[in-house]
Order: C-alpha cells, then structure tokens, then sequence
C-alpha cells in the first residue's frame, strides 16, 4: 500500500513535490498576495473617496498603486490559475504527476520568494516602486527614479519570470506527452486545453520582458542609457513592455475561460455548444494577441502605419472573443440547469466579460483612444476584463473543486450571498469609473467636485466587493470541519478528476484510466494500486531562497549578497550531484497519448521548449538591437571600423568546432562509445574555454580603445548582448562538467546517454545565436 | 545511419560552416555595396543557422512539431524587429 503522507508536518509542505500539494500551496500563497493587492487598494479607495484629506500623500499613494497592479496581474491572479492548473491538469488527463515533479517545485519556491521580494520593497529605504505597473521609462530609470525599490522589484520579476519559464517547459510536456490511453487532444477538458494555450502564451511571452527588464537593472545599476536616451527611451520599453504585456492579460484570462467551459459541461449536463469552435477561436485569439500590442502605444509618435495595422488587429480579436462567448451563451440554451455557486459565478463572469470587452473595443479606436488613454475609463475596462471576468471565473473553479479538493461540500447558501453580494460591489465599483471616464488615473487626489459623490461610490463598492470573502473564508473553513461527505463525483462531471476519491490519493488513481470513444475503462492492477514513488527534496525550496537571498544582497548589502551566491551554488552543485547518482528517475510513461510528439522523450522536449524560451529572449535583445541602431542612424559606427573581423571570424569558427565535437559526442553516444564521448566532450569544453578567453582579450582591447560599457549606447548594446550570450556559453560549460563526471561515474549505464544528446540541443542553440551576433555587430 | 557516415556528415557541415564564415569576413575586406554587404550577411548566417538546425539538432529526423515551435519563436523574432523598427518609420511606406 502507499504510504500516506503526515499532511500536518511542516516539513511536507517543504519538501513535497506532488502535483497537489504544490497545488496548495500556490493556492493559499495567491490568495495571501490576492489579500495584500486587495488591502492596498482599499487603502488607496480611501484616498480618493476624501481626496481632501490625504490619507495618503502622493509618494504613498503612488507605491501602493504601483504595487497593488504589480501583485495583482503577477503574483495573485495568474499564480490562482496556476493552482487550479498544478492541481487539476494531471488529474485531467489521467496522469500520476507533472512531468518534472522537482522543477515543479522549484516553480513555486521561486514564485513564492518573488513575491516576498517583491513585498519587501515596502520596508526598504525609499520604499517601494511608484512608477506605475508598467514601469515606464525614462520614470524608471535612476534618473527620475533613484530608489534601490524599483531595482529590487525589478530583480523580483525576473525571478518570477524563471518561476514562469519552468512552469511552462513542465505543463507543455505533461499535456503533450503523459495523457491518458485513448485521451486524444479532441477529448481533452476545457480546463486543460485552456491552461495548454496558458502556457503557450507564457512561452512567447515572458522571455522578451525579461530582456526588457535586464536592460533597465544594467541601466540602473552600470550607468548605462538605454532607456534615458533618445535613441532607445520610451519607445524601447514600450515595444518590449507591451509585446509582452498585451499577451500577458491573455494569459489571465484564459484559464479562466476554461473553468467556465468546464462549469457549463457540468451544471447543464451536456457538451459545450460548439466546443471545437471555441477551441479554434482560443487558438486564434492566442496567436492574434502577440500582433496587436502597439494598441498600448497609439498615443506615441509611432508609424501610423502600424499603429493603423493594429488598431485593425485589436478590433479583429473580438472575433474569437465573440465566439466564445456566444457558445457558452448558446450552450444554456434549452438545458436542465442546475444553478449552483460556481454556475452563478461562471455566469457573472461572462456578463462582466462582456462588458470589458466591448469597452475594449473603444479602446482599439485610435481616435478614441486618443481621448480615454490614461482616463478611469480604461482603469474600468481592465478590471472588468482581469477582475471581473478572470477573477470571477476562478472564483467559479475555487467552489467547483474545492468538494474534490477537500472531500466536502460547502455551504450552497452562503456561496451564493457571496456571489450576489460580491457581484453587487463590483458594479458598484466599477461601473460609475465609465461615467467619470475623464478621470485622469494614477494621480493621488483631485479638485473637482462633480467627481466626489462619483468616487465615494466606487469606494463603497470596494469595501462591499472586499468584505464579501470574507464569506468565502468562513464558507470553506467551517465546511472542512463539518461539510457532508462530497463523494467521488458530487456534480456528475464527466472528467477523469471526478473518477477518482477527493481528495484524490497521492498517486491519483488506484486504477489506470484508458478511454475508448466515449467510454472509461478502469484497469485495475488486481487490486493493487500502482507503486507511485513520491519524491521529497528540500533543493528547490533552497535554491530559490539562495537566488532571494543573491538578489535582496545585490540591492542592499554586499556580504548578503555573497553568501546568497554561496548558498546559490552550493545547492545548484548539490542538485547536480544527485542527478549524477541518478537519485530521482521517472521511467517515461510507457502507454499514454503523444501525439505529435511520438519520437520525442519528456526530457528532450523540455530541452526544446527551454531552448525556444532562449531564442525568446534573444528575440528581445536583437529587437532592442534593430531598434537604437535604426534610430541611431549614421551615429553607429559600422562593425568593421569597430570590432577586429578577423579575430571574431576566428572565435566563430572556435564556436562552431565546439559545435562539430558536441554533435560528435552525441553521435558516439547513440553507439555507447564512452571513450570518444568523453574525449568529445573534453574538446568541446577546451574550446569553449578558449572562446571565451579570446572574448575576454577583445574586451580588453576595446576597453583600452575607450570603447567601454558606457561609452556610446552601441558600445552598451555590443557589451550587453555578447555578454548575455558569454553567460550562455558559461551555463553550458557547467553542464559538460556535470555530463563528463556523469559519464566517468557510469551514471549513463543504463539511462542510454539521454543527456548528451539534450545538452547538444542546447549548445547548437547558443552557437546559432553567436553566428547572429557576430554578423550584427562584427560584420555590419 | 552508420557510425562512420554520420560522423562524415558532421565534418561535412562543419565544413561549410568554417567557409561561409570566412566567406563572410572576406566580403568585408572588398569593399561591396552596402546592401549587398547586409543581404549577403545576414543570408549566409541564416544558412548557417538552418545546417546547423537541421543536422547538429537534428531537426530533420525528429518529430516535425517540434520544427513548428522552432518556427514560430522564429516568426515572432522576424515580426519584432520588423515592428520595433517599423514604429520608428524607417520602412519606405507612405
Ligand atoms: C476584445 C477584447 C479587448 C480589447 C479589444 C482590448 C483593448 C484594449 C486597449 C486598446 C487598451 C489600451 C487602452 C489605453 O490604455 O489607451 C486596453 C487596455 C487594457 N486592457 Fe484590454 N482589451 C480587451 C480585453 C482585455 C482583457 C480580456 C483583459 C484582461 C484580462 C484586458 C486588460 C487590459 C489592461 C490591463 C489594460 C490596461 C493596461 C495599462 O495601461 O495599465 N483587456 N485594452
Ligand atoms: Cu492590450
């Protein structure tokens, strides 16, 4: 029999690495974030009801602005998406776990520390960031912005984007590669389709903010001007922000959309009215989403042309929008409804839905735009759109499978004040923002005085909307005591989730789902569970205090700053080194749904999502590169007169032999070779040495020319790109060591050198890259 | 394949890496049109590029998907350098 585990020990929570404790912890952690955000919001609805009083003076109100939007679309309501997510989607497809169960944890430790990051800010000189949410430059930069706050949430969110990058690497596998027998991709619930094109948001998405963010800490913290110059400024943020933050509030709301789907199955006991068009129009509003983001910039001296190309695209994308919609209306049509809380307040969230994206309509039209940018009217729409369709939408998952999630019901009737009470508030809230649309936001008080019953209207709202979870939390504490048993399967979902106990055993199942049409068998191993091996590892939740600790050290003190790197890397080769013993395998799942990905293993196809996250970021960085060199014009000296041709053509070809001799390793692999594996990848290690040695004395040189980081923003973006690929080439040097003691300790043995080969994915990666970097910066 | 054929193959690309590359620096050293200059490099880094994706990386045996998110990151990087320096108005659109 499994063992079960001690759910009361602090040491579980620590250590776990199953999918639903992760789950829980994501779950109780976002909605501690979605209490802070909430908190510093009624704070600053208390400002602006009495505007005269000055609760708040300008600086305060500014911090809590900035950070209330911060930890709202970051930290709170994506990571309660992602609760469900960690929670639900191997459950969804009949898996036991994640694919990378560790990595899984490593996400939420990262995630976690974030935030807490984050959250220090408040409590450091100069206090937090009030530059606004989207942290526009030149606001940003130490010009304007000298407190180490905005560094240091900053730092904050790159950690959170690692959090993101490894979530999204471990969610596409698992959907990709672990469903069930027979569960092919038209069978899949709506909840988990939703989160696949969740993550396939986030994949695109994140990496180039990331650049974005990285160019503004070396601005900050190296003198840099890349966000304080003409050439770059305003406009550089503004494409990097803004590529990733119009997808970014997709990804909000999408998960979203698939708990509704997954709602309206269940309470009107019948398929979703068009449900292949509602996937096809998911598809379409993902992909459209990454082409309409200049709308974020129509007030800008931009090109009319593109800004005209996206007004065009914005509007288009209420197209699939639309769609969706009216099947899930379509769907209630003539069905036996049964009106529960999470019905009510999926039903809520299409209304308000609706609402937001009309609005948003308004918005796409230049010269509208021109009118209500930067207005309460857009303050309205967003809310409708991320609170009140995203976040109602969760708050419909949170009641449908807290029965699964705990093993009792809760209390129907108060659920369903909650939702009355909670849906009143917010139209209160928000609603009087679109009648006062010329309401300038983010500014601490105001003197016109038609605008005061206004506001103290939308405050009232606030406090009904806030105090209405408290219901909420009563609701579900008092019925994990004493709530009726829910059983397996309280609503009648047709999802494998409801197949199983709640909550679920450790390993999920006691059987093996296997669907044929529409039908479940359930394979039974004569009774016996499957052995399920959990594994219990303290070095995610150590390594990212190691990275928390780095970060807060590099803002604030210098020996902090040291022994966080120490930790860092101690627990990094502690990680590795256990992976040389091969202490944690999962054999891959032998009979589950792959397709496409029939030839690919879990592992190789992480190292393949990794690496498009790379080519994401570099993406960013040769964006940023196009953009200061284009609009530097003649002021950009030309590679030659600059850089010495030769001497990187030489480094090139350095590169592209440590290429020859990885892909040399990976082929004695597939012939277990192990001498000529190991000589391989000695070279390629040798060779990877002397590269970066001969960047080294290239530096040096320019240097000495007075070509320095700070010398002119070409030289800036020469020392920042090739530097961010010398990392590169470091990272992967690390990982030739770890693959060399590997093999010398015959950790390959019975694992068919799958290592090598992943690694040789990568290293290809990086030299492509330098073969791009030596052209742009060295040849023209 | 044989061991020896695919070890052949490698040298093979290797090879034609090291001559585009030296291809690459010769065109600097004569003095050719700019354009050309921009065109020929960026096209001879591309061609890199695609050897080495389809034969280090083996793209050309794996499953085809995975060349689908390949070329989407792909896609995306074209579209952001277009539209960065688009925004700023140097393309000659009127
Ligand atoms: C048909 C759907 C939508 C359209 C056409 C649309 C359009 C727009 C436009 C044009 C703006 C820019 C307004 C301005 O600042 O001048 C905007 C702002 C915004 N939208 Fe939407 N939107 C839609 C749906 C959504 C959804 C679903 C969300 C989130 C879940 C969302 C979140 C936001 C946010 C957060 C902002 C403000 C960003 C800021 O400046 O702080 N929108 N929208
Ligand atoms: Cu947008």
């Amino acid at each position: 029999m499994v063992e079960k585990p001690d759910y009361y020990s602090i040491k579980h929570w620590l250590t776990t690495t199953n999918h639903k404790d992760i789950g829980i912890l994501y779950l109780f952690t976002s909605l501690y974030f979605l209490m802070v955000g909430g908190s510093l919001a009624l704070l600053f609805r208390l400002q602006l009801a009495f505007p005269w009083l000055n609760i708040l003076d300008a600086s305060a109100y500014n911090q809590a602005v900035t950070m209330h939007g911060l930890i709202m679309v970051l930290w709170a309501v994506s990571p309660l998406a992602f609760a469900f997510a960690n929670y639900l989607v191997p459950l969804q497809i009949g898996a036991r776990d994640l694919a990378f169960p560790r990595l899984n944890a490593l996400s939420y430790w990262l995630y976690l520390f974030s935030g807490l990051l984050a959250a220090v800010t408040f409590f450091i000189p100069g206090g937090a960031p009030d530059v606004g949410w989207t942290y526009y430059a030149p606001l940003s930069t130490a010009r304007f912005s000298p407190q180490p706050g905005v560094t240091l949430a900053g730092l904050a969110l790159v950690m959170l984007i690692a959090s993101v990058t490894v979530s999204t690497i471990n969610f596409i596998v698992t959907v990709a590669t672990m469903r069930a027998p027979g569960l092919g991709w038209s069978k899949i619930p709506m909840f988990t389709w939703s989160i696949l094109f969740t993550v396939l948001l986030m994949l695109f998405a994140f990496s180039p903010l990331a650049a974005g963010v990285l160019l503004l800490a070396v601005d900050r913290v190296f003198g840099t001007a890349f966000y304080t110059s003409p050439e770059g400024g305003t406009f550089l943020w503004g494409h990097l922000f803004w590529f990733f933050g119009h997808p970014e509030v997709y990804i909000v709301l999408m998960p979203a959309l698939g708990i509704i789907g997954d709602v309206i199955e269940t309470f009107t006991r019948k398929p979703l009215f068009g449900r292949k068009y509602i996937l096809l129009s998911m598809a379409a509003a993902s992909f459209i989403s990454f082409i309409v983001y200049v709308h974020h910039m129509f007030n800008t001296g931009m090109h009319p042309i593109v800004r005209e190309v996206m007004s065009l695209t914005t509007e288009s994308i209420s197209v699939p929008f639309g769609i969706i919609m009216l099947s899930f209306i379509f769907s209630l049509y003539k069905a036996k409804i049964k009106v529960t809380t999470p019905f009510l307040f999926a039903i809520g969230s299409i209304f308000l839905f609706i609402i937001g994206g009309i609005t948003g309509v308004f918005n796409s039209s230049i010269p509208l735009n021109h009118l209500i940018r930067g207005t309460y009217w857009v303050v309205a729409h967003l809310h409708y759109a991320m609170v009140g369709a995203t976040l109602f939408g969760l708050l419909a998952g949170l009641y449908y499978w807290y029965p699964k999630m705990t093993g009792r019901m809760y209390n129907e009737r108060l659920g369903k004040i909650h939702f009355a009470i909670a849906f009143i508030g917010f139209n209160v809230l928000y609603l009087p923002m679109f009648i006062i649309y010329d309401m300038p936001r983010r500014v601490y008080t105001y003197s016109v005085p038609e605008w005061i019953p206004f506001n103290q209207l939308e405050t009232l709202g606030g406090y009904i909307f806030g105090i209405s979870f408290l219901l909420l939390v009563y609701n579900f504490y008092k019925s994990y005591r004493v709530g009726a048993p829910a059983g397996n399967n309280p609503w009648g979902g047709w999802s494998l989730e409801w197949l199983t106990q709640s909550p679920p055993p450790p390993h999920n199942f006691d059987f093996e789902p296997v669907i044929t049409g529409d039908q479940v068998t359930l394979y039974t191993n004569g009774g016996q569970p499957e052995p399920h091996i959990e594994h219990m590892t303290s070095l995610p939740m150590y390594l990212s205090l190691g990275v928390f600790v780095t970060f807060l050290g590099f803002v604030i003190s210098t020996p902090l700053f040291i022994i966080g790197v120490i930790l860092t890397l101690a627990v990094l080769a502690k990680w590795m080194w256990s992976d040389v013993l091969n202490k944690f395998v999962i054999p891959e799942p032998v009979k589950s749904e792959r397709w496409p990905f029939e030839n690919t293993s879990k592992l190789k196809l992480g190292v393949w999502i990794l690496v498009i996250t790379e080519a994401m970021l570099f993406a960013g960085l040769i964006g940023a590169y196009s953009l200061i060199r284009v609009n530097m014009m003649g002021e950009w000296p030309p590679g030659p007169l600059v850089h010495d041709v030769r001497l990187g053509g030489i480094n090139t070809i350095v590169l592209l032999t440590s290429s020859l001799t990885v892909a040399l390793a990976v082929a004695y692999s597939k012939f277990g070779n192990e001498r000529n594996i190991l000589l391989s990848l000695l070279a390629s290690l040798g060779l990877a040495g002397l590269f970066i040695g001969i960047k080294a004395i290239e530096w040096s040189e320019l240097f000495a020319e007075g070509f320095t980081l700070t010398s002119s923003l070409a030289a800036s973006t020469y020392y920042v790109l090739t530097s961010v690929h010398a990392a590169h080439v470091l990272g992967g040097m690390i990982v030739m060591l770890y693959l060399i003691t590997k093999v010398l300790k015959g950790g390959y043995k019975s694992g068919g050198y799958e290592g090598v080969e992943n690694f040789g994915i990568y290293w290809h990666f990086i030299d492509i890259v330098w073969i791009f970097l030596f052209a742009l910066f060295y040849l023209l | 394949m044989e061991a020896e054929n695919i070890i052949k193959m490698y040298t093979l690309i290797w090879v034609l890496l090291v001559v585009f590359t030296i291809v690459e620096v010769m065109m600097i050293a004569m003095a050719f049109p700019p354009v050309f200059i921009l065109l020929g490099v960026i096209g001879l880094a591309s061609l890199k590029a695609v050897f080495i994706a389809l034969y280090y990386q083996h793209l050309k045996y794996d499953d085809i998907a995975i060349s689908w998110f390949y070329l989407m990151a792909l896609f995306f990087a074209i579209f952001i350098v277009i539209v960065f320096t688009g925004g700023s108005g140097v393309w000659p659109i009127q």
